[in-house]
C-alpha cells in the first residue's frame, strides 16, 4: 500500500500548518524565560494536550503495540499504574506542588538551593546523560513505523526523519516553548484523531469478539507450544499479574518516579500559570495515559490475530512492526493519510518537547553554574537555542545514521533507570526530609549509577536464562540510591540549609 | 464475556477511546481559546528596557520563593 494523492495533500496541510503556528510565536520569545517555560503563561487545556502530545510520541505508540502484540490487553497496565499514579500526585501535589512553587526552570535547579551548587550540577549530568541518550531511539522507531505503514521505501527513512527533525528544529529554535505549545495543541488534535480513527477501525474490522477469541487462542497455542514463528504471547493476554507480581509492583514506584522526576513532564508543572493549574494538568490528563498504552496496545493485539488467522508473519516482520504492517492492510485512502500526519504529529511533538528540555538542563545547570560574569539576556537566549540544534545534530547522528549495536538497547534502558532512581531519590529527600544533605545527595547519586551499570555488566556476561529481570535491576538502583541518602545522611553533619517550601507562594 | 478480567479491559479500552474522543472536542476547543489568551497577555507586555520590564539579577524575572535555602 502506498500513499494517494489525498493522503499527500492531508500531510502536506499538517505539516504546513503545524510550521506556521511554531514559528509565529517566535516573535513573543524575548529571553529564557520566555524559551524554556513560556513565561510561565501556560493554562489547563494547553497544558493538558502539550503534556499528552508530548509523552505519547511514535516511539511510545511503536513500544505499546509491541506490548499489545505480546501481552494482550495485559500489556495496558502499565498505562493504568501511570494513570493512577498521575492522579495521586497531580491530587496531593506531591513533588510538583513545591516544585512549581519554588519557580525554578529545571529538577536540578531545585537541588543547588537544597544541597549546593556542585549536587546541582552533577545531577544535571545524570538528567542530561540519561534524558539524551534515551531519545536516540526516538528518529528510528518512529522511521520504522512509516516505512511500514505507509509502503516507502526503506532507504527513504533516514531522509523522511532527517527532513521532519528538520522541521521541528526550525519552530523549536526560533519559538523555544511558546512555539512547543502551540504546535503541541495542533499535534494533539491531529493525532488524537488518528488515534481515535485508527482503533474505530480495527476494532470494525476485525470485530470485537473474534479479536478476545483470537487472543485465548494465540494464548492457547503459546501454552501448548504450537504458536507459529514469531506469534508466540509472553504472558496471558488478560490477566496482568499471571507470572509477574514483581514486574507490577515495580512499575508502580517507577511510575511514581517517572510522574515526578522526567523533566519533560515536569516542564509543563514549571510552565504552568500557578500550582493549581499545574496539579489540574496532572488530574485532567491522568487517565489520557490509559489510552496511551491501551489503544495501540489495541492495535498490536490486532495485528498478532490478524496474522495468526493468515497463516502467520510476513516476511521481515516481527513483534515491533506487526503493528504497521498490519495497519498497512487495514486503513483506506485519505484515512492513512490521516493517520500518518496523526503519527508526524506524535513524532513531532515528542521531539520538540524532548530537544527544548534537554538544552535547557544543559544551559540552566551545566553552563550556567560555570559563568562567573552574569551572561546578557540575548546572550543566554543564543547558547540556548544553539544546544537545541546541538541536540538535533547529535541525535541524527547517534539516533539515525549511526547504527546503534544490539546491547545499546539495554545501555539505553539502564541510563534511564540511572537518571530516575537518583534524581527521585534527591528530590524527595531535598523536599521532604530535613536531615538530607549534600553528602547522602553525592551517594544517592553515584550509588543509583553503580547499581544499574553493575547489572549491565553482569548481564552481558551470562547466559540469558540466568540475567537479572529488569525489575530486580530496576528496583536495587532506586533501594541502592534511597540508601545512599539515608547513610550519607545520617553519617555527617546535619544541613546548615533546609528547603521548607512556602505554602503561601 | 463473563471473564471480570476481558470485561474489566472492555471497558477500559473503550472508556479509553470515549475519553481521548471528548478530550478532542473538549480541550481542542478551550486549548484554541487559551492559545488565543496567551498571545494576548504576551503581546500586551511592556517593551524590554521599558518601564516595568526589569530583571531580577539572575536575568530572568521571577521572585524566588523565600525559605528554599
Amino acid at each position: 500500500m502506498s500513499l494517494h494523492g489525498l493522503d499527500w495533500a492531508i500531510v502536506g496541510v499538517y505539516l504546513v500548518g503545524c510550521m506556521a503556528a511554531g514559528l509565529a510565536m517566535r516573535r513573543f520569545v524575548r529571553g529564557v524565560e520566555d524559551f524554556a517555560v513560556a513565561a510561565r503563561q501556560m493554562d489547563l487545556n494547553l497544558g493538558i494536550a502539550s503534556l499528552a502530545a508530548t509523552e505519547l510520541g511514535l516511539v511510545t505508540i511503536m513500544y505499546t503495540a509491541q506490548l499489545g502484540f505480546e501481552k494482550g490487553f495485559a500489556g495496558a497496565v502499565v498505562g493504568l499504574i501511570m494513570a493512577l499514579a498521575m492522579y495521586l500526585v497531580g491530587a496531593s501535589g506531591f513533588v510538583i506542588g513545591p516544585l512549581r512553587r519554588a519557580g525554578v526552570m529545571t529538577i536540578p535547579e531545585l537541588f543547588e538551593r537544597r544541597f549546593g551548587v556542585s549536587v546541582r550540577w552533577l545531577a544535571g549530568w545524570f538528567v542530561v546523560l540519561g534524558g539524551v541518550l534515551n531519545m536516540g531511539i526516538f528518529l528510528r522507531l518512529g522511521g520504522e513505523f512509516l516505512v511500514h505503514a505507509t509502503g516507502l521505501p526503506p532507504g527513504w527513512l533516514e531522509w523522511v526523519m532527517t527532513f521532519l527533525l528538520g522541521l521541528v528544529l526550525i519552530y523549536t529554535v526560533l519559538g523555544g516553548m511558546l512555539s512547543v505549545l502551540v504546535t503541541d495543541y495542533l499535534q494533539f488534535i491531529v493525532l488524537g484523531l488518528g488515534i481515535v480513527v485508527t482503533s474505530v477501525l480495527v476494532v470494525g474490522s476485525l470485530g470485537w469478539t473474534n479479536l478476545v477469541q483470537g487472543l485465548r487462542e494465540a494464548w492457547g497455542a503459546t501454552a501448548a507450544g504450537t504458536a507459529g514463528p514469531g506469534l508466540a504471547m509472553a504472558d496471558h493476554p488478560f490477566n496482568p499479574v499471571h507470572t509477574r507480581w514483581g514486574y507490577v509492583l515495580w512499575q508502580i514506584v517507577f511510575q511514581i518516579a517517572v510522574v515526578t522526576t522526567w523533566q519533560t513532564q515536569v516542564a509543563r508543572v514549571l510552565a504552568a500559570r500557578d500550582e493549581t493549574t499545574a496539579r489540574r494538568v496532572y488530574r485532567r490528563t491522568a487517565f489520557y495515559f490509559v489510552g496511551r498504552f491501551g489503544l495501540p496496545g489495541l492495535w498490536g493485539a490486532a495485528a498478532l490475530v490478524y496474522f495468526s488467522q493468515r497463516g502467520g508473519l510476513p516476511a521481515g516482520v516481527d513483534s515491533l512492526t506487526a503493528m504497521p504492517a498490519y495497519l498497512a492492510t487495514l486503513l483506506p485512502v485519505g484515512v492513512i493519510g490521516l493517520v500518518v500526519a496523526g503519527m508526524l504529529a506524535a513524532e513531532m511533538s515528542t521531539d520538540s518537547g524532548y530537544l527544548l528540555t534537554w538544552a535547557t538542563v544543559i544551559y540552566n545547570d551545566l553552563i550556567s553554574p560555570c559563568v562567573k560574569r552574569p551572561l546578557s539576556p540575548r546572550a543566554r537566549l543564543l547558547i540556548t537555542r544553539l544546544l537545541v540544534l546541538a541536540i538535533g545534530v547529535f541525535l541524527l547522528v547517534y539516533g539515525l545514521w549511526y547504527k546503534i549495536p544490539g546491547n545499546a538497547w539495554d545501555y539505553l534502558a539502564v541510563t534511564g533507570n540511572i537518571y530516575l532512581a537518583s534524581v527521585f531519590t534527591l528530590l524527595v529527600a531535598g523536599l521532604y526530609w530535613p536531615r538530607a544533605n549534600a553528602t547522602g545527595a553525592y551517594a544517592a547519586l553515584v550509588l543509583g549509577a553503580i547499581g544499574p551499570l553493575t547489572f549491565l555488566v553482569v548481564n552481558a556476561r551470562v547466559e540469558p536464562a540466568q540475567q537479572i529481570a529488569p525489575e530486580v535491576a530496576g528496583a536495587s538502583s532506586f533501594a541502592l540510591a534511597f540508601l545512599g541518602m539515608v547513610l550519607g545522611s545520617w553519617l555527617t553533619r546535619r544541613p546548615t540549609r533546609v528547603a521548607v517550601p512556602s505554602d503561601s507562594a | 464475556m463473563k471473564d471480570p478480567l476481558l470485561l474489566f479491559w472492555t471497558a477500559l479500552i473503550f472508556g479509553s477511546l470515549a475519553w481521548y474522543f471528548l478530550l478532542l472536542f473538549y480541550v481542542g476547543v478551550r486549548g484554541g481559546k487559551e492559545i488565543r489568551r496567551l498571545t494576548r497577555r504576551l503581546g500586551e507586555r511592556p517593551p524590554l528596557g521599558g518601564p516595568g520590564a526589569g530583571t531580577s539579577a539572575r536575568g530572568e524575572g521571577e521572585a524566588r520563593t523565600p525559605g528554599l535555602g
